[in-house]
C-alpha cells in the first residue's frame, strides 16, 4: 500500500501586494506514515509558513497539496476547518491552551470541536491521554495553573484526540528549560511509536532533531537537504546540525558539544 | 449544551467584573424602561379613568338633530316643548332594539339607555337650572357608580324620589326627605321626594345632575317610550373607535358618538406624553446596544489567540461567531432578567411611598417585551464582533504568542 501520507508539489506562499515576499518557494516533499521528522533552519527561513501550508491553516500562492490523495486546495474554508480536525494535532511552541478551561476540557476540545460536547467514551480517552501524558492526577487544574512543561504535554495529549494521521509542532520545547525539552521529546517520540502517527516538529534543538527519523534543512523558503538520520554517522550528524542552535560548540569527553545553548529565538 | 454556548459561557466568566459592569449596565437600562413604561401607563390610565371612568364611553343618539326639528315644527305646538325637553337630541324610539343589538357585543360592559332633560327648581325666590336623567337606576349604577358615591340617603331612584348632586342639594338647602318643586318648560310643575345626592367628583354634576326614574322622566317630559340617548361603557375605553366604526355600520339612524371624538386635547396630551417616553426608551436601548457591542469588540480582541487555537483546532468561521452571538444574547438576557427585577423593585418602593394619587401597575406582557428587546439588542450588538471573530486568522493570533 501506498506509504505516502502528505504530499506538496511546488508550493509557494507570496506575501505583500506591492512588495512581494517569498516566504515559500516551489517547495516540494512528501512526508511518510508513522515517520518522525524534523525541520531545521535559520528564523524566517519559511518553516512555520510551510508547517501552517502542510497543516492547512494557510493556503499556498501556488503548488498542489495532496493528503493521502485528496486535494487541499480544491476545498472549502469550512471544509479545511473539519479536515484539520480530524486529521492534523498542533502542538504550539507557546502551548495555547485555553485558560478558561482545565486540562481535561482542553484535552476535550477537540472533539467538542468535531462533534460536539463530550460523551463519556471521549472522556475516557482524554484520561487515557492524560495519563499517557503523566498528568492524570492535574486533570481538574485550570490550565494557567500548570507549569510550562505540564501545559505543553496536556497540549499533546489535545493533539492526540482525535486520532490525527499527523501531528505538527511548531517549536514545541522551545520556552521549556532542559528537562522539560527532553519530558517532552521523549513522550513524542513514544507517541510515534506506540500509535504510529507521523510527526513533523518544527525546531532549533539539534537535539530533537538529531533523535528524528528524518531531517528537512530550510534556507531562504527552499529545502536544502532532506535525509534519513540512519543514513549518516552520529559525527556527522551532529557537526551538520551544530551551526542551527549553537554559538559555541565545545569539546568535551571527546564529543562536540555545545557551551551554550541558545535562548529560546524569536520567530 | 453546544460546544459554542460552553465556550461563550467561559469567556464571560473569564472576563468576570467586564460582565457584570455590562450587566449591571443593561440592568439599569431595563430597568428605567420597565419603571417609566409603567409610570407612564398607568399616569395615562389614571387621567383616563379620571375622565371617562364614569362616564359614558359610547353614546348612541338619534341622527335627527332636535334643533333643526324646532326650525322645521316653526310654529307654536306641542313638538316645541318636547323639543325642548330632550335639549339637544330627538328620542330614539327603537331603542330597545338597539340594546338588545349591543348587548351581543363582548366588549360591552354597561348599558344606560338615558332620557336627558333640562328642567328649573324653584327654591325661595331663585330657580335654578338642573339636568335630569331618567335612568333605569341599576343599569346607570354600573356608569357612573351613584351607590358607592352617596353622601347622604339611600341609593334608590324611583316613583318621585330621585337623587340629586351634593352641591345642588347644599345651594337648595335640601337634604334627604326633603321635597323640591320642577317646573318643566311647558310650565306644569311637579313635586319631587330627595332621597339621597351623591358626589361624582365632578363640579357640574354635583351641583345640576338629577337622576329619576326612566318611567317617571318619560312621563314627566311626555316622550311615551322614548329615550334621548343609550349610554355604554365597554371594557376597553381606548378601543371604543373600532367598536363605535362596527356599531355605526350596524345600526341605522343613529349617531354614535365615543369618548375620544370629544376629548381630543387629552389624547394629544396623552399621545405626546407616550411619545417621549418611547423616545427614552428607543434610546436607552440604543446604548444598551452600545455597551454591549464595545464589551464584545474588545472581548474578540482579548481572546483572540483562544480563538486562534480554536480555529486551528477546527473551528469552522460560523461557529467561531457563534461564540460571540452567543455572549451577546447572554448579556443581553441576563441584564434583562436583572432589570425586570430592579424595575419591579423601583416599582414598589415607589409605590410604597406616601402621599400618592395612584398606583404604579405593570404588565407582564410589556415587561417581557422590554426584555425581548433587550435581549435581540443584545444579539444584534454582536453581529460585528462575531464578525471579526470569524475573519481572525488563527496563523496570526498564534504567531503573536
Amino acid at each position: 500500500m501506498d506509504n505516502i501520507l502528505l504530499q506538496g508539489e511546488n508550493l509557494t506562499r507570496e506575501y505583500g501586494k506591492e512588495i512581494i515576499t517569498k516566504a515559500l518557494n516551489e517547495v516540494t516533499l512528501k512526508l511518510n506514515k508513522s515517520e518522525f521528522s524534523s525541520i531545521i533552519g535559520p528564523s524566517g527561513c519559511g518553516k512555520s509558513t510551510l508547517l501552517n501550508l502542510l497543516g492547512a491553516l494557510d493556503r499556498p500562492t501556488r503548488g498542489r497539496l495532496l493528503f493521502q490523495g485528496r486535494e487541499l486546495s480544491s476545498m472549502s474554508d469550512g471544509e479545511l476547518a473539519a479536515f484539520r480536525n480530524r486529521n492534523i494535532g498542533f502542538i504550539f511552541q507557546f502551548h495555547h491552551l485555553l485558560p478558561e478551561f482545565n486540562a481535561l476540557e482542553n484535552v476535550l476540545l477537540p472533539t467538542w470541536i468535531g462533534s460536539g460536547l463530550a460523551d463519556r467514551k471521549r472522556e475516557e480517552k482524554a484520561k487515557e491521554l492524560l495519563e499517557l501524558v503523566g498528568l492524570k492526577d492535574r486533570m481538574k487544574n485550570p490550565a494557567n495553573n500548570l507549569s510550562g512543561g505540564q501545559q505543553q504535554r496536556v497540549s499533546i495529549a489535545r493533539a492526540l484526540i482525535n486520532d490525527p494521521n499527523l501531528v505538527l509542532a511548531d517549536e514545541p520545547t522551545g520556552n521549556l528549560d532542559s528537562d522539560a525539552t527532553e519530558q517532552v521529546y521523549d513522550l513524542l517520540r513514544k507517541i510515534n511509536k506506540e500509535l504510529g502517527m507521523s510527526f513533523l516538529i518544527v525546531t532549533h534543538d539539534r537535539h530533537i532533531a538529531e533523535k528524528s527519523d528524518r531531517v528537512i534543512e530550510m534556507s531562504d523558503g527552499r529545502i536544502v537537504s532532506d535525509y534519513k538520520t540512519a543514513d549518516k554517522s552520529p559525527d556527522e550528524l551532529w557537526k551538520r546540525l551544530a551551526p542551527h542552535n549553537c554559538k559555541f560548540p565545545v569539546m568535551e569527553n571527546g564529543r562536540l558539544v555545545c557551551g551554550m545553548e541558545e535562548s529560546a529565538p524569536a520567530n | 449544551m453546544k460546544f459554542e454556548l460552553k465556550v461563550a459561557l467561559r469567556f464571560m466568566r473569564s472576563g468576570k467584573s467586564q460582565t457584570l459592569f455590562i450587566i449591571v449596565g443593561i440592568a439599569i437600562g431595563v430597568a428605567v424602561q420597565i419603571f417609566l413604561g409603567s409610570l407612564i401607563t398607568s399616569l395615562q390610565g389614571s387621567l383616563v379613568d379620571e375622565t371617562i371612568g364614569n362616564s359614558s364611553h359610547i353614546t348612541i343618539r338619534s341622527e335627527e338633530d332636535a334643533t333643526t326639528r324646532i326650525l322645521e315644527a316653526g310654529e307654536p305646538g306641542t313638538l316645541l316643548l318636547r323639543g325642548n325637553a330632550s335639549t339637544a337630541q330627538k328620542e330614539l324610539d327603537n331603542w330597545s332594539l338597539i340594546v338588545d343589538e349591543i348587548r351581543e357585543d363582548e366588549a360591552v360592559t354597561a348599558i344606560s339607555p338615558t332620557l336627558q332633560g333640562t328642567a328649573l327648581v324653584r327654591s325661595g325666590g331663585t330657580d335654578k337650572s338642573v339636568q335630569i336623567k331618567g335612568v333605569f337606576f341599576e343599569q346607570a349604577d354600573l356608569i357612573y357608580e351613584i351607590s358607592s358615591r352617596m353622601v347622604e340617603g339611600s341609593p334608590v331612584a324611583e316613583g318621585n324620589t330621585i337623587l340629586i348632586g351634593t352641591k345642588l342639594a347644599t345651594d337648595l338647602g335640601l337634604r334627604p326627605g326633603g321635597n323640591l318643586n320642577l317646573l318643566l318648560p311647558n310650565g306644569d310643575s311637579v313635586r319631587l321626594l330627595v332621597g339621597g345626592t351623591f358626589d361624582l367628583q365632578n363640579e357640574s354634576a354635583n351641583s345640576s345632575l338629577m337622576f329619576m326614574d326612566l318611567r317617571r322622566a318619560q312621563k314627566l317630559f311626555n316622550t311615551g317610550d322614548g329615550v334621548t340617548a343609550i349610554e355604554v361603557q365597554v371594557e376597553d375605553p381606548f378601543a371604543v373607535d373600532t367598536i363605535a366604526d362596527g356599531w355605526k355600520q350596524r345600526l341605522s339612524g343613529v349617531k354614535v358618538e365615543q369618548w375620544k371624538e370629544l376629548n381630543q386635547q387629552l389624547l394629544t396630551a396623552l399621545s405626546s406624553q407616550s411619545s417621549s417616553s418611547y423616545t427614552i426608551q428607543f434610546f436607552v436601548i440604543i446604548s444598551i446596544t452600545f455597551g454591549i457591542a464595545s464589551v464584545l469588540a474588545v472581548s474578540v480582541i482579548q481572546k483572540s489567540k483562544e480563538i486562534g487555537i480554536l480555529k486551528a483546532m477546527g473551528t469552522t468561521k460560523k461557529s467561531a461567531s457563534r461564540i460571540f452571538i452567543f455572549q451577546g444574547l447572554l448579556l443581553g438576557l441576563m441584564g434583562s432578567i436583572a432589570g425586570i427585577a430592579a424595575g419591579i423593585l423601583l416599582l414598589s418602593v415607589f409605590n410604597s411611598a406616601e402621599g400618592l394619587t395612584f398606583s404604579i401597575t405593570y404588565s407582564w406582557a410589556n415587561v417581557l417585551l422590554l426584555a425581548a428587546i433587550a435581549t435581540a439588542a443584545g444579539t444584534l450588538a454582536s453581529v460585528i464582533p462575531a464578525r471579526r471573530s470569524a475573519n481572525l486568522n488563527p496563523m496570526e493570533a498564534i504567531k503573536n504568542g
